[in-house]
């Protein structure tokens, strides 16, 4: 997509900012000086802030100069040959792992079938309906997730016709990963496919015409064309997703672990949370967001040439 | 004609802007001769007797409290007037300490429990928290000095004090004795519904077998009529306070004070140990348990709740249980069973000097250290005592023949959130409690009323029996619910050593115990999970609470 912008540009001969395009485009951009503003405020001014990874910080410690205990890479050592590094690490891949699979896929699914529903009315009515989950608060649905999950809930009765055992399913392991993902798609998957929605919308529909003038059915239009004209915010939406694969929801998996679930379930973001919120340990759980972070961002890097070279459509 | 309304609007906007700000600017200069000391806290809510809820600051703002009025016009005797800063109780961990990173509090005195032992520590490095015992020492007319070096507030400073001798914050603080006789506080125990036992035509349980059962037959009867075998014991797996591992003579922590031998030890080390989890995994594999997680009320709500480890004497609980019309009303009977043979099992109970875990310091831009001491002089006396805890005479409680304190009850809006539990809202997480001399005796009568306002013909009256039996007859066999706060303060390299261990043998002491419990784990495995507790430093950890309850010790 930045490719195209450039070649354009070129084309023109105008360079890329000129005054004239940002008189042309001053709404546009007065529309998201406010999104600058925030993210300058709260993301890029903050960030200064991961120094304390690399010192023995406590609150009200100076960042810099006199009274600062620097520590080096003790907190990214302690964190490393912890004794639950390993564990925290293979619950956070499998456990991203799955929402990457099922969660990234969900919605695009989601929104093809949709696109194929003719009824207006119903089409509407699914989308918002898709979409509602989303709005409720994660406490809410996590309440409700641990009540039909419990001995007498509705999940586990229904479970029990197919010949599962009556348990407090909560207390399991083994379905930990698949009650936080269901969860988790459910929760997301009606609000993520508002963006693959709105794309498709925008396909050309003479190309669906001629299509079927060709011949086409159903199924090769949507291969052919729908999945075509998505295939841009695909490769942007998974790039993302793979470069966010050391991040969970946290919220959700501090609201629904218990003790018996930590060996699944205890993530590097709910683990930091006990250590960082609970414990005090402010540098320590900087260095272990920065050890995320870092690894996200390489994750980043190589999927965009990876996605640049296939597809030709990457981040930048 | 358009413009010029728009001009008009934008006059008349910034002419109201202004005029607002004259209200304020006018609260900020005014001069009463007071001495302003600012505090921030938690804006405390309570449950009213109507079922709604109040907080402090509504309860302040609404200006119909006379024990708030009493209050005020107290302090103002003394040329003192508060000022509060309060922040809802889910957000204020996160305020007090981003609060403290700034640089910047804004208070004079605020509530610092959010904050660990070593972060106190660092605050004090820094002089941004200040000495109290210098304040009490150049400033106090002598009440808080005495009170606090010689009197009986002696074992807060014992227990406080840093390794410069000096105290440095405070905590909540009971005394308390039983009918004046021993020195006691109030105790736990496991409570099961007394209720369901007359439903069912059982006799409170007197052995693990029966106790099995009486669960089970609630189950079989199903005295909840929810058609569902859902009357299930609420408990918090991961924690060794559940009154039924005290049946087995276990430790109720991690790390606890062993009053058999007067030092540290760990329940892990015990020998009743496996037998308590093997009746755990029976009573949790008979679907008589379940992992409480947060959803105690819940359980409360759906009338559920068959048992749990709570304070003997509480009568909070059975409020919240709903049942149906015309059924008797809930009632929780604390128990003890005798789990082993030749093996006398523990209660739980709170210290007769108590100091509790909500902590408060003076800020360094305090600049009226001798406000703060006339504060503390005035929270030293029986009668701010007597406001704090039960209100005002007439008002909130009256004398009964006996001279004990009476609630009284009605529309006054104290009566309606003044507890002999709870205190003036104030008194707590905004200020430190001052809980003196209380008589455990007379909260127990109260809680007998209670029970009898509830429709309960003898009232709660099982609760105040087995009190006068814990605390007349079985004082040997009791043992502290919270033994970290009975010990010296951490030095730096203490605290920062208790942090590093903790951290891991925390997570795996509670995974352990959790997991054995609901059979996930083998006790066949028993030598490998003391290695990984002795490789995760629970040996060093003893040793560092010894070094600080051996100092507390030497201190009295």
């Amino acid at each position: 997509m930045k490719k195209k912008a450039v070649t354009e540009a070129g084309k023109t001969g105008k360079p890329k900012y000129s005054k004239a395009i940002l008189r042309e485009n001053r709404q546009l951009y007065l529309l998201m000086l406010p999104v600058f503003i925030l993210i300058a405020i709260f993301s890029y001014g903050p960030m200064f802030g991961i120094i304390i990874a690399f010192q023995d910080y406590w609150p009200g410690d100076p960042f810099f100069g006199k009274g600062v205990h620097w520590v080096g890479l003790k907190n990214f050592t302690k964190f490393i040959q912890g004794e639950y590094f390993a564990r925290l690490i293979k619950n956070t891949l499998v456990l991203s792992g799955l929402n990457l699979i099922f969660g990234f896929t969900m919605p695009i699914i989601f929104a093809l079938l949709l696109d194929q529903v003719k009824r207006p009315h119903f089409k509407k009515f699914a989308q918002t309906a898709s979409y509602m989950p989303y709005f409720i608060s994660t406490v809410v649905v996590a309440g409700m997730v641990i009540s039909f999950i419990d001995i007498n809930g509705l999940v586990t009765k229904f479970l029990t016709l197919f010949g599962l055992p009556n348990i407090n399913w909560r207390q399991e392991p083994s379905a930990f990963p698949s009650i936080y993902t269901f969860t988790n798609v459910w929760k997301t998957f009606g609000f993520n496919s508002i963006l693959y929605m709105s794309t498709i919308s925008s396909i050309d529909p003479g190309l669906y015409e001629a299509a079927k003038i060709d011949g086409a059915d159903r199924f090769q239009q949507m291969w052919h064309i729908t999945l075509s004209g998505l295939k841009p915010i695909i490769a942007i939406q998974l790039i993302l997703q793979i470069g966010s694969i050391l991040s969970t929801n946290s919220d959700l998996i501090l609201l629904l672990y218990t003790p018996a679930t930590y060996d699944v379930a205890d993530v590097i973001g709910t683990y930091t949370y006990r250590l960082g919120i609970i414990g005090g340990e402010y540098s320590y759980t900087t260095a272990a967001g920065l050890f995320m972070s870092m690894i996200g961002f390489a994750l980043t890097y190589f999927s965009n040439i990876v996605s640049n070279k296939l597809t030709g459509y990457g981040l930048w | 004609m358009k413009r010029k309304a728009g001009k008009i609007t934008a006059l008349a906007l910034a002419a109201a802007m202004s005029v607002s700000m004259l209200p304020a600017a006018a609260f900020a200069d005014s001069d009463d001769g007071l001495t302003t000391i600012r505090i921030m806290g938690i804006n405390n809510t309570v449950t009213t007797v109507d079922g709604g809820t109040v907080s402090l600051q509504d309860w302040i703002d609404s200006g119909e409290s006379k024990l708030y009025q009493t209050f005020t016009d107290e302090l103002a005797k003394r040329g003192l007037k508060l000022e509060f800063n309060l922040i809802e109780e889910d957000q204020y961990d996160t305020v007090i300490q981003t609060t403290i990173a700034s640089g910047k509090i804004g208070a004079d005195m605020v509530y610092i429990e959010p904050l660990d032992d070593k972060t106190k520590m660092r605050l004090v490095d820094r002089g941004t928290i200040v000495s109290l015992t210098d304040i009490w020492d150049n400033y106090s007319d002598g009440t808080a000095k005495d009170f606090f070096e010689n009197g009986d507030g002696k074992f807060v400073t014992d227990r406080l004090a840093l390794e410069d001798g000096k105290v440095y914050w405070l905590a909540d603080i009971q005394t308390s004795t039983y009918k004046g006789e021993v020195k006691t506080g109030a105790a736990l125990a496991f409570n099961i519904r007394k209720d369901w036992l007359e439903a069912c035509g059982l006799d409170t349980p007197t052995t693990l077998d029966e106790f099995h059962d009486a669960i089970k037959t609630f189950q079989e009867k199903d005295v909840n009529g929810s058609g569902a075998a859902d009357e299930v014991l609420t408990m918090n797996f991961a924690s060794f306070g559940s009154d039924i591992a005290q049946w087995f003579r276990l430790g109720p922590a991690l790390c606890f004070i062993d009053p058999d031998t007067d030092t540290i030890q760990s329940p892990w080390y015990q020998d009743n140990i496996k037998d308590y989890i093997e009746y755990m995994q029976k009573l949790y594999s008979d679907g008589l348990m379940v992992d409480i997680n947060n959803q105690t009320n819940t359980r409360l709500a759906a009338n559920q709740m068959a048992g749990e480890a709570n304070w003997a004497a509480q009568t909070w609980e059975e409020p919240s249980i709903q049942v149906q019309n015309g059924a008797t009303p809930p009632e929780l009977e604390p128990i003890v069973i005798q789990a082993e043979d030749h093996v006398e099992p523990w209660v739980r109970i709170q210290s007769g000097e108590n100091l509790m875990s909500r902590t408060y310091a003076v800020t360094n831009e305090c600049e009226h250290p001798e406000a703060i001491a006339k504060l503390l002089d005035y929270m030293c006396t029986p009668e701010y005592v007597q406001l704090t805890e039960h209100g005002v005479e007439g008002v909130n409680f009256e004398f009964n023949d006996d001279g004990d304190y009476q609630q009284l009850s009605g529309d006054d809006i104290d009566n309606s959130i003044m507890s002999l539990m709870y205190g003036a809202l104030w008194s707590s997480n905004v200020l430190p409690r001052m809980d003196l001399n209380k008589d455990m005796s007379t909260e127990l009568k109260a809680g007998i009323q209670l029970g009898k306002d509830a429709g309960l013909p003898d009232g709660y009256q099982a609760k105040a029996d087995f009190a006068d039996w814990v605390f007349t007859q079985d004082m040997d066999n009791t043992v502290n619910y919270s033994p970290l706060t009975m010990l010296a303060v951490a030095t730096a390299d203490e605290a920062d050593r208790t942090t590093e261990i903790l951290s891991d043998l925390d997570t795996y002491s509670q995974e352990l115990l959790t997991k054995l419990i609901l059979g996930q784990k083998s006790l066949d495995d028993w030598d490998s999970y003391m290695a990984d507790l002795k490789r995760l430093g629970l040996d060093e950890l003893m040793g560092i609470y010894q070094a600080r309850y051996d100092r507390t010790k030497s201190a009295k």
